[in-house]
Order: structure tokens, then C-alpha cells, then sequence
């Protein structure tokens, strides 16, 4: 039996791992053909995989609709930059501890509305989005520092080396989404990643199937709350001053748009579709004015031909040929 | 009414009651089930025979009475403490993970005897794995038992309705249970599965496992039970062995009116 389902599974995730190894080939020989420019729309592009990706196991693994992600990644980037300014602590402790206060403001923040479904909840994570940005505005206990927002001195150190040019945040950056793809690779293949889709596909059946439900969700929003956390602080220390403007509702909406076109649930997808969001209009850079029409015309177009995602989840189709095998 | 004392019963509902608004959708309902029986629960579309279920199942709460599952109270409980119990059901209208595989389908029943958390997920240590792969074997043996496992890579949607109906069983049973409740069964079969589904449930009861179902077609009602009880209007009119509710009187009106579910009866009573 085992060998018939490492068969299956292998068939299913070999166009998945083929996409990841030429992902990695193009990123590792990339860096020495570009311009710190393009590194640098490449960092974004990985911090926006982060996102995405931690996005993903909410919208994707769980099906909760979720349009406020920016708040976690709010929470965690203003984390960072405030107790770095007080006390100095070490970034990759701050990367740790916004990582947990993110998680647990997704735990909180979440816990009186988990019962809520579709359209009900996504309404209700927009409005969170909104409360935390307006709350970073008004500069509660001299904190936040309002519409300033805050600026972040201390930058990661590696041995001495402090990372602060392009290439050492790409390397960052893209080393913290191989870690992500390889945590997210084993709770797929757990228990937890199984009870997250039972939960998507119906979950009413699967509270009578013995999932606790409610667990399901929660872990859910931890996990990704807490990973958006993380990502905040290296972006607060790659931009070195973080303001509400950045924690917009667009932004998180923006996220959501990714997740959807790449294709729910599907990894690869996410990365295709923060690399179209963050690198096409870095090319259309000459048709600035035009660039939110390109936009709406391409979501538009994918909503009509491609409703399915860019690169739809194998777990959602690829299974199928295999199913007569015996 | 009670045949069976509470020591050898393993499911008993005392004096239950549950309504919605005004109303009373099942009022007073008692019933033991005995341990190692096949129970089936019949009456009129719209008797309450669902709320019960819904009931002992932690779907609904009710608003009196109490109940009783292998000696502990499951009054409380949360539809998926009540699982961990050993009480596994379906549903009357299919509920499938439709856009998963067969096995993983039924692996989900195994998810509430299996600990392993976040870490040791992330970690994948040995004590999950062993978890798993014992999960993996029962689920394979719930498929096999219902004779699906040739599907085991097929998504559940893609299955006709007499295997849906087949793998929603394996699903209830790979939570290792102690009563298996049924909504409906039969409810779409053919005589030929319906045939099949009968030797299914009888074989479950032969393992050890309890059988409570509601059932609409008497040839299987009467073919399986040792023990039926009726509901009207959310009450129990009847209990007792095919044979003694096929006679009661307050039965035959209850299912009376038409002349067909005479002839129901009486089919029945000669397919014994």
C-alpha cells in the first residue's frame, strides 16, 4: 500500500518539485547577470512570497477568507522596530519574538470570529485590517509614532557581517522561503496540513469525523499570523522605516489577489503570482499612469480563462489521472 | 420500556428534548441500545428521527434529559468529543471531502486518535510516523471492508452514489468506534446494494461495533434489527423486535392513510 501512495503522490508533485528546481536554479545564477536594482524587486518579491505563502495555509490550506493579512504583518513589523529602538535586542531574536506577538494577536484577534464563514469573515478581517492601521496612526502610549511611523537602526548581523546591501537581503530573504517551503512541505504531509482540507472541504463533516474544528482554524491563523510577523521584521529593517502607509487595506487585498490567481492552496502558485504582482509593473514602469488598467484587465482575463489559478493545486486535480491504478 | 438495563446498554437517551421555536422537535425520547444490537429507528418523514441523531451527536444541544454513552454522560460534549467517545456517524444527505482522495477521506477518521502537534509534525519525529502509517492501516482497512479500497486514489466526487454512500461508512469506521450510527443508509440504493449494505452492517455488528440507524426501507429495517423503535411527532410511539412493532396498532396508524406502507409491512414481514 505504501508504495502505491508514494506512486500517486510522486506523480502529483513532480511538476511541483520540477517548478522549485528551476526556481532555485534561476534565482542562484540570477543575481550575477542583474543590477542591485533588480535584486533588489527580487527582495520584494521573496518578502511578498512570505506573505503570500503564509496567506496561503489560511485562504488555501483552510478556506477562511481572509482580507486583513497586512494586519499580522503589521503587528510584526512594528514589534520589531519598537523593541529594537527600547532595548536593542538582537534581530533574530526580534524576528522570533514578532513572529510569536503576531501569532498570538492572530490567535486573539481571530478567537471571536472563527466560527464565521465566507464573505462574513472576509468582511470582518477587513475591518481588523483597518482598526490595527488606524491604531498605528494614533500612536497609542507614544509607541508607534503615528503617521511617522518608526525607524529601525539595527540591521540583522551574520557573524559580524551586518546584512544591509541587496544581495545579502536576497540571500535572506530567499533562505527564509526555503525553510517556509520546506515547514509547510511537512505539515502538508501531516495530520494538521490533512485536518486543514478536511475543514476547507466541509467542516461540518470533518467536526463529526473527529476534527476539532475550531483547533483547525486557530492553528491556521497562528501559524500564518505568525510567519506575516516574522516577514515584518525583515522588512522593517530592509526599508528602515515602517509607517501605516505600508499596512494598508490594498495591500492586504493585494495579497489576497495573489493567493487567488496563483491558484488556491498551491505553492508554486503563490510564488508566480507575487513574482507577477511585484515584477510586471517594475517592466511597465513606462506606462505608470496605465498600470492599475493592466491590472484590473488581467484579473479580469484570469477570472474568465484561467479561474482555476496560474498554477493550480496538484491536490486539487493532478490526483485524478492516477485514480484507476490498481 | 426499557428492555436492556443501563449496564449492558451502550447508548441510553432519557427522557430528551429539543425544540426549535415553537417546536417541540423531539420531546421525552428514551431509549437504550443495547450493546453488540443492530437499533433501527423508523417513523414519518419530519418525526425528529434526525434531531436525535443530531443530538447524541453534539450537534444540537438538548434541552432536557440526559444521555448516556458506555457509562459516562455525553451531554456536553462537542461533535468532535463525541467522536473520540467512539460514537462515528453519517450523514442522511452524503457529506464527502469531495476534492480529496478515497484514503484521505478516510484517514480523516483516524485524525482524533493520532496526538502528534505542530512540532512534532514540523519536526516529523518517529512517534508521528509510527502514528501515521498505524492511521493509514486502518483507514486501508475500512476501504478494503467495504470493498472501495480499488478507489483508494479516486476523489470522492468521482465515485457513484452507491460507493459515496459505502465510503462515508469506511470513513465512520476508521475512527475505531463503539456505535456506528447510520442516517439513511439505504436511502438511494438499488435492491441488490441495499442487499450488499445489509451483509456490511451485519458484519459490523459481528466485529463488536453497535448499529443504530434510521431507515426508511422497511426490507432492510426488518432484515437487520433486533430492535426497533418509532418516532411521530418528535415522540416514541413503539419499541420492540421487528415482529412486535410490524403488529403494534399505534404503528400501523402512524404509518397508515396509505395503503403502500401496508403492503411495506407485510413485504417485509415475508422477505424475513
Amino acid at each position: 500500500m505504501k508504495t502505491e501512495r508514494s506512486r500517486m503522490s510522486r506523480m502529483s508533485v513532480s511538476a511541483n518539485s520540477a517548478f522549485l528546481m528551476v526556481l532555485a536554479a534561476f534565482l542562484i545564477v540570477f543575481p550575477f547577470f542583474v543590477s542591485d536594482y533588480w535584486i533588489d524587486v527580487c527582495v520584494f518579491w521573496g518578502i511578498n512570497v512570505l506573505l503570500g505563502l503564509s496567506l496561503n495555509i489560511i485562504v488555501g490550506e483552510v478556506g477562511l477568507f481572509n482580507m486583513g493579512h497586512t494586519a499580522f504583518y503589521a503587528v510584526g513589523a512594528y514589534t520589531a522596530a519598537i523593541l529594537s529602538q527600547r532595548f536593542g535586542i538582537n534581530m533574530w531574536v526580534l524576528m522570533l519574538l514578532s513572529g510569536v506577538a503576531a501569532a498570538i494577536a492572530g490567535n486573539v484577534l481571530t478567537a471571536p470570529i472563527m466560527h464565521l464563514r465566507g464573505d462574513y469573515l472576509l468582511m470582518v478581517t477587513v475591518g481588523l485590517n483597518e482598526i490595527i492601521r488606524i491604531t498605528l496612526i494614533n500612536n497609542p502610549f507614544g509607541l508607534t509614532g503615528g503617521p511617522n511611523g518608526l525607524i529601525v537602526l539595527d540591521q540583522f548581523r551574520v557573524f559580524g557581517r551586518v546584512i544591509q546591501s541587496p544581495i545579502d537581503f536576497y540571500v535572506l530573504v530567499w533562505g527564509c522561503v526555503a525553510l517556509l517551503l520546506f515547514a509547510l512541505f511537512r505539515l502538508q504531509r501531516s495530520r494538521i496540513g490533512r485536518a486543514w482540507n478536511y475543514v476547507r472541504e466541509d467542516a461540518v463533516a470533518a467536526e463529526s469525523t473527529g476534527i476539532n474544528t475550531r483547533w483547525a482554524k486557530s492553528l491556521a491563523f497562528m501559524i500564518g499570523a505568525g510567519i506575516a510577523g516574522a516577514t515584518g521584521t525583515i522588512y522593517a529593517t530592509k526599508m528602515m522605516v515602517i509607517s501605516p502607509d505600508s499596512f494598508t487595506f490594498a495591500a492586504s487585498v493585494s495579497l489576497f489577489a495573489i493567493v487567488i490567481l496563483g491558484g488556491t492552496g498551491s505553492i508554486p502558485g503563490v510564488i508566480l503570482a507575487s513574482g507577477a504582482m511585484m515584477v510586471l509593473p517594475e517592466l511597465m514602469r513606462d506606462f505608470a499612469q496605465y498600470r492599475m488598467l493592466f491590472f484590473g484587465l488581467a484579473m479580469v482575463l484570469m477570472m474568465i480563462f484561467r479561474p482555476q489559478g496560474l498554477w493550480p493545486s496538484t491536490r486539487w486535480s493532478t490526483r485524478v489521472k492516477g485514480g484507476d491504478a490498481e | 420500556m426499557t428492555m436492556a438495563g443501563s449496564e449492558t446498554a451502550m447508548l441510553s437517551l432519557a427522557g430528551v428534548s429539543k425544540s426549535f421555536g415553537g417546536l417541540k422537535a423531539v420531546s421525552d425520547f428514551s431509549l437504550d441500545i443495547a450493546k453488540g444490537s443492530i437499533t433501527s429507528l423508523i417513523g414519518p418523514n419530519g418525526a425528529g428521527k434526525t434531531t436525535v441523531f443530531n443530538l447524541i451527536t453534539g450537534i444540537y444541544r438538548p434541552d432536557s434529559g440526559t444521555m448516556r454513552f458506555d457509562g459516562a454522560s455525553i451531554m456536553s460534549l462537542l461533535p468532535h468529543q463525541v467522536v473520540e467517545t467512539g460514537i462515528a456517524r453519517t450523514f442522511q444527505t452524503l457529506r464527502l471531502f469531495e476534492n480529496l482522495t478515497c484514503f484521505e477521506n478516510v484517514v480523516a477518521g483516524q485524525h482524533c486518535r493520532c496526538r502528534a502537534g505542530f512540532i512534532a509534525c514540523l519536526l516529523n519525529t518517529a512517534a508521528r510516523r509510527r502514528e501515521e502509517e498505524k492511521a493509514f492501516k486502518l483507514a486501508e482497512e475500512a476501504l478494503r471492508r467495504l470493498g472501495i479500497w480499488q478507489f483508494r486514489d479516486e476523489l470522492a466526487k468521482n465515485l457513484s452514489y452507491g460507493d459515496r454512500r459505502r465510503l462515508e461508512i469506511a470513513r465512520a469506521l476508521a475512527t475505531v468506534p463503539k456505535l456506528l450510527i447510520l442516517d439513511e443508509p439505504a436511502g438511494g440504493l438499488n435492491e441488490q446494494e441495499s442487499n450488499d449494505l445489509m451483509g456490511i452492517i451485519r458484519d459490523i455488528r459481528d466485529s463488536g461495533i453497535t448499529v443504530f440507524l434510521i431507515e426508511h426501507d422497511m426490507r432492510v429495517v426488518m432484515g437487520i434489527s433486533d430492535r426497533v423503535a418509532v418516532m411521530e411527532y418528535g415522540r416514541k410511539i413503539a419499541e420492540g423486535t421487528p415482529e412486535e412493532v410490524q403488529h403494534n396498532p399505534d404503528v400501523i396508524e402512524a404509518y397508515l392513510g396509505s395503503d403502500e406502507e401496508d403492503d411495506e409491512f407485510a413485504k417485509a414481514g415475508e422477505a424475513r
